[in-house]
């Protein structure tokens, strides 16, 4: 299992010290972590960087910014994921550009819109893909808290939600052939 | 362009019928469903925790077999589409025997359409239920040409692009594929937020209708939060996304609490694919003046109106002169 950090600018890369998790991270964690555990994470070395925009495509970065994120990457020998939103024609003809010009670099992404996967799927199948987390439609209602659930659902309405769809065999089967085929 | 009305028995559908309106689409949960994940709260057994679709309200479903037999009968006499709708965000393996035998059993009360939103659940009834025609849902957030790429893989008879879409966004995906059929909200409440990426849990309410108390709460210098300018942000917010007052001066229209968006119709009539106006549902009541109205401007857009045309008829509608200038009620936030 791999360590990876998700920074916001470069500057998050060159500030690491021999590719550990930085140390404001892990004391932001104290509150909802055991103190081993962070202890254990403080040692792990972070082997892969993920930058990009999941959930704007306003958000998305210029592509001079995203070829220095991977140069520091291979200084530091850190593996790299670029993360792309949920965009529209215009936001995914600016991404078509930027993976155009990054296409040659080791990378994976990330994609949280289905036209993204199709758009990497035709042009650029050479890249790996990883299906994101707004790609999962189970429900995430703030609302709602562990009790709460157990109040409001019968024992298997209680299962239902522990489940997601990329466990049926029908969506499962579908995107191991998409992706492999 | 034809209207798709949300229906619940044959006597609703019949009405419609006779004032011209040929789509429908409903929900319908068989009982085997409703007893594996049903639960009673009190007395009341009016919704249902998990879903088929995104209705969670039990009685904004059709009630029975009986029923949905009917409705399909009296659709195909009267050459009138019928829609059901199978759209819950998700389908975990379990769901899959129940789901089975649900859609062997719809197929022989005579449905032909279906609205779906799992890739899982449409890869599967393209596989194994050729003969339902499959509508993608709007919570499958198509925004892009790729999008409608993608899922013309399983030949789907139509795409219903979501409500948040711009008129800018949609025509792009409309140029792009005049080769299928697409089906676009009108007057709903057209949410700000990514309709198809929406999590909330309909039975508690939409979330993003929910008042909220502000708080501020800075972790590090409680001088770094601008606090008074974080709520001034939040309230120009809600004003911009909901800026319409609950109470229109027009009576009767069931949209005085959401708001307009019939000039989006001069854009929208213009293409070819965009067949179908879709009128949200989920168990409301739709009155005929509601419809009239649609009807009404769909005529004038088809018959060369200009945008002033439709706003025209807008202000006299909702009893706001100035609601077009103003941007009140306008769902469509000026674009």
């Amino acid at each position: 299992m791999e360590l990876a950090l998700k920074i916001s600018e470069v500057s998050e890369i060159k500030e690491l010290t021999r590719n550990t998790v930085p140390k404001n991270i892990i004391e932001n964690l104290q509150f909802e972590y055991s103190e081993k555990l962070l202890m254990e994470l403080s040692n792990i070395p972070v082997s892969r960087i993920y930058y990009g925009s999941e959930f704007c495509q306003n958000l998305i970065p210029s592509i001079d910014e995203i070829k220095n994120v991977i140069t520091e990457c291979k200084k530091r020998n850190l593996k790299f994921t670029f993360l792309t939103p949920s965009v529209n024609d215009e936001g995914l003809s600016y991404l078509k550009t930027i993976i155009e010009h990054i296409k040659n670099e080791s990378i994976e992404i990330t994609i949280n819109d289905i036209g993204v996967f199709q758009m990497i799927k035709i042009h650029y199948p050479f890249i790996n893909i990883n299906y994101g987390r707004i790609m999962d439609k189970t429900y995430h209602d703030v609302r709602f808290n562990k009790g709460n659930l157990q109040n409001y659902c019968n024992t298997d309405g209680q299962n239902y939600f522990t489940q997601l769809s990329f466990n049926s065999n029908a969506f499962s089967d579908f995107f191991l052939n998409t992706i492999f085929n | 362009m034809d209207l798709l009305v949300p229906v619940q028995s044959h006597e609703n559908m019949k009405e419609m019928i006779l004032d011209g309106i040929n789509e429908f689409y409903c929900g319908f949960l068989p009982i085997e469903w409703i007893d594996k994940y049903g639960k009673k709260h009190g007395k009341l057994f009016s919704t249902i925790q998990i879903s088929l679709n995104r209705r969670d309200s039990i009685s904004s479903n059709v009630k029975d077999e009986i029923e949905l037999k009917k409705m399909t009968k009296l659709a195909t006499e009267n050459n009138a589409k019928l829609f059901l709708t199978l759209n819950a965000p998700f389908f975990p393996q379990e769901a899959y025997e129940i789901l089975h035998f649900f859609l062997e059993n719809i197929i022989e009360l005579g449905i032909i359409r279906v609205i779906v939103s799992d890739i899982g659940l449409i890869k599967y009834i393209y596989s194994n239920f050729p003969s339902l025609l499959i509508t993608i849902s709007c919570d499958n957030q198509v925004i892009n040409s790729y999008a409608v790429d993608f899922y013309k893989q399983f030949k789907p008879e139509r795409i219903v692009l979501p409500r948040h879409i711009t008129i800018k966004e949609a025509e792009s995906i409309l140029i792009n594929n005049t080769d299928i059929e697409f089906e676009y909200f009108i007057l709903s409440n057209k949410c700000v937020y990514d309709d198809g990426n929406c999590r909330c849990m309909h039975d508690l309410g939409a979330i993003c209708l929910d008042v909220w108390k502000e708080q501020c709460i800075s972790l590090n210098d409680a001088n770094s939060v601008d606090v008074e300018n974080v709520k001034k942000a939040n309230r120009e917010f809600s004003d911009w996304a909901f800026n319409f007052d609950v109470q229109a001066k027009c009576d009767m229209y069931f949209w005085k609490e959401y708001g307009c968006s019939i000039c989006s119709l001069y854009n929208m009539t213009k293409y070819p694919n965009m067949v179908s106006l879709k009128i949200v549902g989920r168990g409301k009541w739709i009155y005929y003046k509601d419809i009239f109205f649609i009807q009404e401007a769909l005529n004038l857009s088809e018959n060369g109106a200009t945008l002033k045309d439709l706003q025209i008829l807008a202000k006299k509608t909702y009893g706001y002169v100035d609601m077009c200038e103003t941007t009140k009620y306008c769902m469509m936030r000026g674009e």
